[in-house]
């Protein structure tokens, strides 16, 4: 095959908390299934680039020293890892604590010639996601660089209607402006990565390709006509693993992880 | 809201009867397998357009006997099915018993104004995969005609290598051939789906998605450079797609997986 030129890790929705034994109403604690998760990607069978988080990396935290605490639970990955804010982060907070070196909650970094744009959804204290014009401006100016290096671009929300009512109030609102200024670089976004949904999925629409992690915690579904939320008890936890190759291509494998065995 | 056209399901590799499979270890009861994720999808609260079976329907089964008993089988299936013919299948039995009306193992048909176009890429008694001239110029015909039909196209084998040795000497030969075609309907091809590798996985080449279903059965797993045999993966239940595709041009493919228990 074409060389791999990058091959990286995507988890999303960790939902880590300050209180040791959180787990909401789930089953296990969202420390136990994260630690699950990180045992795997160690564990992964060739070196991971990076690992990229989508997003909800905390749970409501309400302090800013609870980020410290929480970033502890992740210094054991392997592979250096990126997040971007999700709607129970608090962006200042995680900006200060995970990625002082930027003066923006949004941002871009480079690995192998990949370009990664990461973008900020959140909106303080909303579940849903906006793009602010000043950070769209600031997509655009990427997307309509005179660049051809291989554009990877992440964030929270799902830019798309699933056609579900209740996960769809709270999408990314601008998702179509978002869309249409991906379409400006079509031919260098290998692809677009997201969480928010706790839902595996793919979405594609005039050539760019949008792909979830599912949560490391807990699961979603949704249908087409769907009105409330609704769990799946039986779609598992995991992350995926994506690769760029030196032909243009990009393969997105998804890995399960087992549920914690203690809860 | 923009409207579905259509929702329908994707499953692939089955595998009835093998058990055990000779060249693994162990490995679960296929049919019992195959029966768990039938009945999941029979209980979908949604309408399901239809259930697409990208091949190995069988495995290696002996007679065309056997694929009536598999029909039966599948025909639990609440929604219609179609299938393709996977390394495992024999191809003629396959058609005879699942879609006669069609003189050739690949197929096309209409659904609500979407075509869904069916390859076989089988090649008797060989597990990599290929498509004859002939097919590949029906296939031609289907990517350059005059149409703004949206169109979804299935076949077994992965085009592409997945840079893991074990699976990549059973790729289509000429994938990049299929692809160059496949790339003269970008404009309405709203997504290629496979199976073949039993893993949930996915390329994007020049914006065209391609997605694996899982198999029923049981799960490998693969990764960039791997050398020496298969891998099975202990961890990932069996499971299959919702494909959804709605009148803005959106595609959604959304993962579920199936508790065998």
């Amino acid at each position: 095959m074409s060389h791999a030129i990058l091959t990286f890790a995507h988890i999303s929705d960790t939902h880590l908390h300050e209180n040791p034994q959180f787990k909401g109403k789930r089953a296990w604690t969202s420390r136990s299934t994260t630690a699950a998760v990180i045992e795997s990607i160690n564990a992964y069978p060739v070196p991971l680039d990076f690992v990229l988080h989508t997003g909800d990396f905390g749970n409501d935290p309400l302090r800013k020293e609870h980020y410290l605490t929480l970033q502890k639970l992740v210094a054991g990955l392997t592979p250096p890892l990126h997040v971007l804010p999700g709607n129970h982060d608090h962006r200042v907070w995680l900006r200060e604590i995970f990625y002082p070196q930027h003066a923006m909650p949004y941002y871009a970094f480079e690995v192998n010639g990949v370009q990664i744009a990461c973008l900020d959804t959140s909106v303080p204290y909303q579940h849903h996601g906006i793009i602010e014009p000043e950070q769209l401006a600031w997509l655009d100016a990427i997307c309509t660089a005179e660049n051809d290096k291989p554009l990877v671009v992440a964030l929270h929300h799902h830019p798309l209607a699933l056609g579900a009512d209740a996960m769809d109030s709270i999408r990314l609102v601008d998702g179509e402006s978002l869309h249409q200024t991906l379409l400006k670089a079509r031919s260098r976004v290998k692809c677009v990565l997201f969480g928010h949904i706790h839902e595996r999925m793919m979405m594609a629409r005039d050539g760019i390709v949008y792909a979830s992690a599912p949560s490391t915690w807990y699961q979603s579904r949704t249908w087409h006509g769907q009105g409330e939320f609704a769990k799946s008890e039986v779609n598992q936890l995991g992350y995926n693993v994506v690769t760029l190759t030196a032909d243009g291509g990009v393969t997105i494998r998804a890995v399960s992880a087992n549920a914690p065995a203690i809860r | 809201m923009p409207q579905p056209l259509l929702t329908f399901i994707h499953i692939s590799d089955t595998h009835l009867y093998a058990n055990p499979h000779p060249s693994l270890p162990p490995t679960p009861n296929p049919l019992a397998r195959a029966e768990a994720v039938i009945k999941h999808i029979n209980a979908q609260v949604f309408p399901i357009d239809f259930v697409l079976h990208t091949g190995d329907v069988g495995d290696d089964l002996p007679d065309i006997e056997k694929y009536r008993e598999a029909q039966g089988v599948l025909k639990k299936l609440s929604a219609p099915l179609h299938v393709i013919p996977g390394n495992h299948d024999n191809r003629d039995w396959l058609r005879e018993v699942f879609y006669p009306h069609s003189n050739t193992p690949y197929y096309s048909f209409e659904h609500k104004g979407v075509e869904v176009a069916c390859l076989d890429t089988s090649v008797p008694n060989q597990p990599h995969g290929e498509i004859s001239e002939r097919q590949l110029a029906w296939l031609m015909k289907i990517c350059t005609a005059p149409s703004d039909k949206p169109l979804v196209v299935a076949l077994h084998h992965h085009l592409f290598p997945l840079g893991s040795l074990p699976m990549d000497t059973m790729t289509v030969k000429t994938g990049v051939t299929v692809h160059q075609t496949l790339l003269k309907a970008r404009a309405r091809l709203r997504c290629v789906l496979f199976g073949h590798v039993h893993e949930r996985l996915s390329f994007i080449r020049d914006g065209v998605l391609y997605a694996t279903a899982p198999s029923t059965w049981f799960q490998l797993k693969t990764w960039p450079g791997q050398t020496g045999s298969f891998v099975i993966d202990d961890v990932a239940l069996p499971g299959y797609n919702i494909v959804t595709l709605t009148s803005d041009g959106l595609t959604t493919v959304r993962a579920v997986s199936v508790n065998p228990a």
